[in-house]
């Protein structure tokens, strides 16, 4: 290891591999720390986001030129494409279901958005999947989407 | 060789906890979420593994795998698009912005 270039590629390495370790369980550690789902969310983005591509720059840098980087550079693509895919249908999903956020500060700004987003009130359920019918807020709906109805049989 | 192993033990520590966010998650959104958190997670434990062992095959593996996180999230979407997975294409969705899923609706005012 007397080649400066790669002494360096390997403190890099190190680096990195160490600090994307570090990262995800920090990430993880939020994950039972977060009160809420929304703010789980925002840790688990962390692990999808700093920490997958840092343990896998670390690879690449380790494995050099060669098919095996490219691969790792495939994953870090299908990777970075597909989370913020699924992160934003899950808070949406969450959101319309009537998953309410913990510890909202419940000022007007935020009744109009939630008005907007969320037209029915919070779930009795804890899981939320069946909260009861409510007639819509008249305030949001029409604005944004007026549902179609269902084609007649 | 340490620093694979280095980071493959936090990543493993990682998974278990993730696991057990899966495990006591209050809703199910929770269970979804450590889900995808479990897949990412895997497909790094699978190649620092194939790194540890030098045994580069590993890496088509987590290809694989990513690409089966793929189709997990692609569920998501069609289980936050129709309120079920057992739904058919061709029928109507529900409407995104809040409305109640589709069998609920039926006995509503047309």
């Amino acid at each position: 290891m007397t080649d400066p270039g790669a002494l360096l590629l390997e403190i890099l390495s190190w680096f990195l591999l160490a600090g994307g370790g570090t990262v995800c369980l920090i990430g993880a550690i939020g994950m039972h720390r977060m009160p809420d789902l929304y703010t789980r969310m925002h840790a688990v983005s962390v692990i999808d986001g700093l920490g997958a591509a840092m343990l896998l720059v670390g690879m690449a840098l380790q494995a050099g030129f060669s098919l095996i980087a490219l691969k790792l550079v495939v994953v870090l693509a299908l990777l970075l494409f597909t989370s913020p895919i699924a992160a934003h249908a899950l808070a949406r999903g969450a959101l319309h279901r009537g998953v309410r956020p913990k510890q909202l500060t419940e000022d007007r700004a935020t009744r109009t958005v939630l008005a907007r987003l969320v037209d029915r009130p919070p779930a009795p359920h804890a899981d939320g999947l069946h909260p009861e019918e409510a007639p819509d807020s008249s305030a949001g709906e029409a604005a944004i989407d007026p549902a179609p109805g269902r084609p007649a049989r | 060789m340490t620093m694979f192993s280095l980071a493959a033990i936090l990543v493993l520590a990682a998974l278990v906890l993730a696991v057990l966010r899966a495990a006591r998650g209050p809703t199910i959104y929770d269970r979804i979420l450590a889900g995808n958190t479990v897949g990412t997670l895997a497909v790094l434990l699978l190649l620092l593994g194939g790194f540890v062992t030098e045994r580069p095959e590993f890496i088509d593996l987590a290809i694989t795998y990513q690409f089966l996180n793929i189709v997990g999230t692609v569920a998501i979407l069609k289980y936050f698009r129709y309120g079920s997975l057992g739904h058919g294409l061709d029928e109507q969705a529900p409407a995104l912005h809040g409305k109640p899923p589709a069998d609920r609706r039926d006995e509503g005012p047309a």
